[in-house]
C-alpha cells in the first residue's frame, strides 16, 4: 500500500505535548492556512495533514485526532451526528491560466482544444473527480496525480489551461482565473468535525467572523 | 628495389629513438639489441602505430610517414604484415577466421598457409584451443595471408616446439617478394633466417 | 566471525524480500484476469513496452559511442564527466524530471527553441517519456560498456591496432574485433536499462506528464490505481515484477561489469 502521507507540522509555540494541545487531523488544501487558524484561536497543537480518504481511514482506526477538517464529510465512516460538526468553508474550480493570460483564452469552451496544451487533475483522485463533475469535454494533454502539480505545469508555463482550486489561484501570483470570476458549484465543502469537548471550542470559532476573514484570505468562500 | 627505407627519429615521453634502415624486396635484416633498445618502437612506427617526430618512411616506393610534408598512412592503407611477440590472435575467431582476417586475404591463400603450416586440423578451432607454437603458426599465417610487401617478425619462433620452428622458417623462407624485419634476441635464428643484421645501441639503430 | 555474517546476510535478504511477499500475499490471484486484461492496462502495457523499447535502442546509440570515449579518449576532467553520466542514477527522478523540465519544457533553456523553431513540444509526448526514460537508464548501459572496455584494456587495444595493421578500417576493427569483445557488456547493459526504464516512474510524470494511451506507462497506471483500487495496483505490479526479476535472473552474476 501506499505509505500514508502524513506531514507533522508542531504549530508555532507549541512546547510539547500539553494537556491543552489539541491534535487536529487536516485535509493537504488547507495546509497553508491551518496553522493560522490554530495560532488565531489561541491554541497550540499538532497538525496532521493527509488526503480526507487517508485521515478518515485513520480515525476509523481510532487515532487520537481532538478535531478533523475534511473535504468530504461522506468519507467519514461514524456518525457525525453525534459530534458537533461545522460547515466552515468552500472552494470551488476554477479553470486557470498562466498570469496575464497568454493564449488569449476565454472560458470552458477551450477545453476541448487540442491545440492548447491543457491540464487536470487525474480522474482516481478528488480534484479529478470533481473536474470530470464540471461536465465539460476535455482535451487534456496530462492528467495530473494532485492539483497541486496542475498549478505548477500553469506556473512554469508548460500547459495553457488548467483546472485547479480558486484557492490555489489566490496563492499562486503567477496564474489567474479565466473563468468563472465568481464562486460557484459544484464546489467543496469543508466540514470541521470536534470528537472532544476541547475540539468543539475550536470547531465553534472557525465559524467566527475573524476566522472566516482569513479563510477568504485564502481564496475560500462562505458555504 | 627497397621495400623500406626508413630514416628518422620518433619519441615517446622522455625516450628518443633514432633509426636508420632500408631493406629490399625479398630481403630479411635481423634487429639484434637488448630490451628496451627500441625494437618495438620501430616496428610500431613501421606499422603505422606510432608516427615519427622527425625524417621520413617510405614503404613500397610511397611515403608513408614524413611529418615536414604532414604525410602520415594510417595502418590499415599500409602493405604491413605484422606478426607480435605476444601473437595477439583473434580470441572470439576460428583460427581460419584469423588467418583471412586481412581484406586482402583470399579463401585460397589461407588454404594454402593452413596446409603449409600444418594447421588444417585447427580450421575451426578458437585460438583457445591451440598450443604456444600452433599460435603462432596461426599468427605467422594470417600476416602472410594480408600479403604484405614488409612483414615484421618480433622474436617469431622463440621459445617453441621444433615443429613448428621447422614450419615456420620454412614458410619464411618461401617469401621471394617480401622485405622482412626481423627482430630477435636468438643469433642462430638470425643466422638462419637473416641476410643482413643491425644493432640497436643507446637508442640509435645502425645497420 | 562466519555465522554472524552468514546470521546478518539472512535477516538482510529476508528484509528484501519481506516487501514482495507482501506484495504476493495481497495479490488478488483468483481474480488477476481482470485488471490484466481491462483495456486501460493493456494501453499502459503497449506504452510502457513501446517507451522502454524506444528508450533502449535510444540507449544503444547514444550510449555506445559514450561509454567509448570515456573508455578511450583522455580529456581533461573525465573523472567530473564520469560522474556527471552516473548522476541519473543517484538523483532522485522527480529532480531529473524537473531538470528535464527547465531544460527541454515549452519555456525551457533549449526547449523553447525547439518550440520556436521546429514546433517541437516533448513534454506531455510519448517522446518526452523516452527521453525520461533515457535520462534515467543512460548509465546502467554506459557503467557496463565501459567497465568491459576498461577491463579488456591493453589487451583489446593492441588487438585492434593488429588488426588495422592486417587492412582492416577502423570502422571494421570497432565492428569486427571491439564488438565481439564487449557484447556481453553491452547485452547486459541494455537489459538493465530496458528494465530501469520499465520501471521510470519519478522522471516520467514530472516531465512527460501522464495520459491513458500516450505518455500513462505501467509505473503511472500502478501509482494511480492505488487511489482507486490497489488490486488493480497489485495486478500491476507483478507485470513489473515480473519483468524486472526475469532481466536480473537472465543476467545472473553478468548483471555487474567486472572491472
Amino acid at each position: 500500500m501506499r505509505s500514508v502521507f502524513l506531514v507533522l507540522l508542531l504549530a508555532v509555540g507549541c512546547g510539547g505535548n500539553q494537556a491543552d494541545d489539541l491534535t487536529v487531523f487536516s485535509a493537504s488544501s488547507l495546509t497553508d492556512v491551518a496553522p493560522l487558524l490554530l495560532a488565531q484561536a489561541n491554541q497550540t497543537g499538532t497538525l496532521v495533514f493527509g488526503g480526507s480518504n487517508h485521515l478518515a481511514a485513520q480515525i476509523a482506526d481510532g487515532a487520537p485526532a481532538d478535531v478533523l477538517l475534511t473535504a468530504d464529510l461522506s468519507l467519514l465512516d461514524l456518525d457525525t451526528a453525534t459530534y458537533q460538526t461545522v460547515t466552515f468553508a468552500q472552494n470551488h474550480l476554477v479553470l486557470a491560466v498562466p498570469a496575464g493570460n497568454p493564449a488569449h483564452l476565454t472560458g470552458p469552451q477551450d477545453l476541448a482544444r487540442h491545440e492548447l496544451a491543457i491540464a487536470i487533475c487525474a480522474q482516481e483522485v478528488p480534484c479529478g473527480q470533481a473536474t470530470m463533475n464540471l461536465g465539460y469535454p476535455m482535451a487534456a494533454d496530462t492528467l495530473e496525480p494532485s492539483v497541486r502539480s496542475v498549478v505548477s505545469r500553469l506556473v512554469l508555463g508548460e500547459v495553457d489551461l488548467g483546472v485547479v482550486y480558486a484557492t490555489d489561484v489566490q496563492a499562486e501570483a503567477k496564474i489567474e482565473t479565466l473563468w468563472p470570476t465568481e464562486p460557484a458549484c459544484p464546489c467543496v465543502t469543508y466540514h470541521a468535525v470536534a470528537f472532544t469537548q476541547q475540539g468543539v471550542v475550536f470547531v465553534n470559532a472557525l465559524g467566527q467572523e475573524n476566522a472566516q476573514t482569513l479563510l477568504a484570505s485564502y481564496g475560500f468562500t462562505q458555504p | 628495389m627497397t621495400a623500406l627505407t626508413l630514416a628518422g627519429e620518433t619519441r615517446i615521453g622522455n625516450l628518443s629513438f633514432a633509426f636508420d634502415l632500408s631493406v629490399k624486396a625479398g630481403e630479411t635484416l635481423a634487429i639484434l639489441g637488448p630490451n628496451g633498445a627500441g625494437k618495438t618502437s620501430l616496428l610500431r612506427v613501421i606499422s603505422g602505430l606510432l608516427p615519427l617526430a622527425e625524417g621520413t618512411l617510405n614503404l613500397n616506393n610511397q611515403v608513408a610517414d614524413q611529418p615536414a610534408s604532414k604525410t602520415f598512412l594510417p595502418p590499415h592503407l599500409r602493405s604491413v604484415g605484422w606478426v607480435p611477440q605476444d601473437r595477439l590472435l583473434f580470441p572470439h575467431l576460428t583460427v581460419a577466421e584469423n588467418i583471412g582476417f586481412s581484406p586482402r586475404a583470399t579463401d585460397a591463400l589461407v588454404a594454402q598457409l593452413l596446409e603449409a603450416l600444418n594447421l588444417t586440423s585447427l580450421t575451426a578451432s578458437k585460438p583457445a584451443a591451440c598450443s604456444g607454437g600452433q599460435a603462432q603458426r596461426v599468427a605467422v599465417a594470417r600476416a602472410l595471408a594480408a600479403q604484405p610487401a614488409i612483414l615484421l617478425l618480433d622474436e617469431p619462433s622463440t621459445a617453441l616446439d621444433t615443429e613448428s620452428q621447422e614450419l615456420i622458417h620454412g614458410v619464411l623462407a618461401s617469401q621471394s617478394q617480401v622485405a622482412t624485419l626481423l627482430v630477435t634476441h636468438d643469433l642462430s635464428e638470425a643466422g638462419r633466417l637473416a641476410d643482413r643484421t643491425a644493432t640497436f645501441s643507446a637508442g640509435v639503430l645502425k645497420q | 566471525m562466519k555465522r554472524f555474517m552468514a546470521t546478518v546476510a539472512g535477516l538482510t535478504v529476508a528484509l528484501l524480500a519481506l516487501p514482495l511477499l507482501g506484495l504476493l500475499q495481497r495479490m488478488p490471484w483468483s481474480s488477476l484476469g481482470n485488471p490484466l486484461t481491462n483495456p486501460a492496462t493493456l494501453d499502459a502495457l503497449r506504452v510502457s513496452l513501446i517507451v522502454s523499447l524506444l528508450a533502449t535502442v535510444m540507449v544503444f546509440l547514444l550510449g555506445t559511442p559514450l561509454a567509448w570515449a570515456l573508455a578511450r579518449v583522455s580529456v581533461p576532467g573525465r573523472r567530473f564527466i564520469r560522474a556527471l553520466i552516473m548522476l541519473p542514477m543517484v538523483l532522485p527522478p522527480v529532480v531529473g524530471g524537473t531538470a528535464l523540465l527547465f531544460a527541454l519544457g515549452r519555456q525551457g533553456l533549449v526547449g523553447q527553441w525547439l518550440n520556436q523553431w521546429f514546433g517541437i513540444t516533448l513534454p506531455f509526448t510519448l517522446a518526452g517519456a523516452v527521453v525520461a526514460a533515457v535520462f534515467v537508464s543512460l548509465p546502467f548501459y554506459v557503467i557496463a560498456v565501459e567497465g568491459a572496455l576498461q577491463s579488456a584494456g591493453q589487451h583489446l587495444e593492441d588487438l585492434e591496432d593488429l588488426a588495422g595493421t592486417l587492412g582492416a578500417t577502423p570502422w571494421n576493427v570497432l565492428r569486427r574485433i571491439t564488438y565481439p569483445q564487449v557484447l556481453p557488456a553491452m547485452g547486459a547493459g541494455l537489459a538493465l536499462a530496458w528494465a530501469r526504464a520499465l520501471g521510470e516512474f519519478g522522471a516520467t510524470i514530472t516531465f512527460a506528464g501522464n495520459l491513458p494511451g500516450r505518455t500513462q506507462t505501467l509505473p503511472l497506471a500502478t501509482f494511480l490505481a492505488l487511489e482507486t483500487n490497489p488490486e488493480e495496483a497489485l495486478a500491476l505490479s507483478l507485470i513489473l515484477l515480473v519483468a524486472s526479476l526475469g532481466v536480473l535472473v537472465g543476467l545472473r552474476d553478468r548483471w555487474m561489469p567486472t572491472s
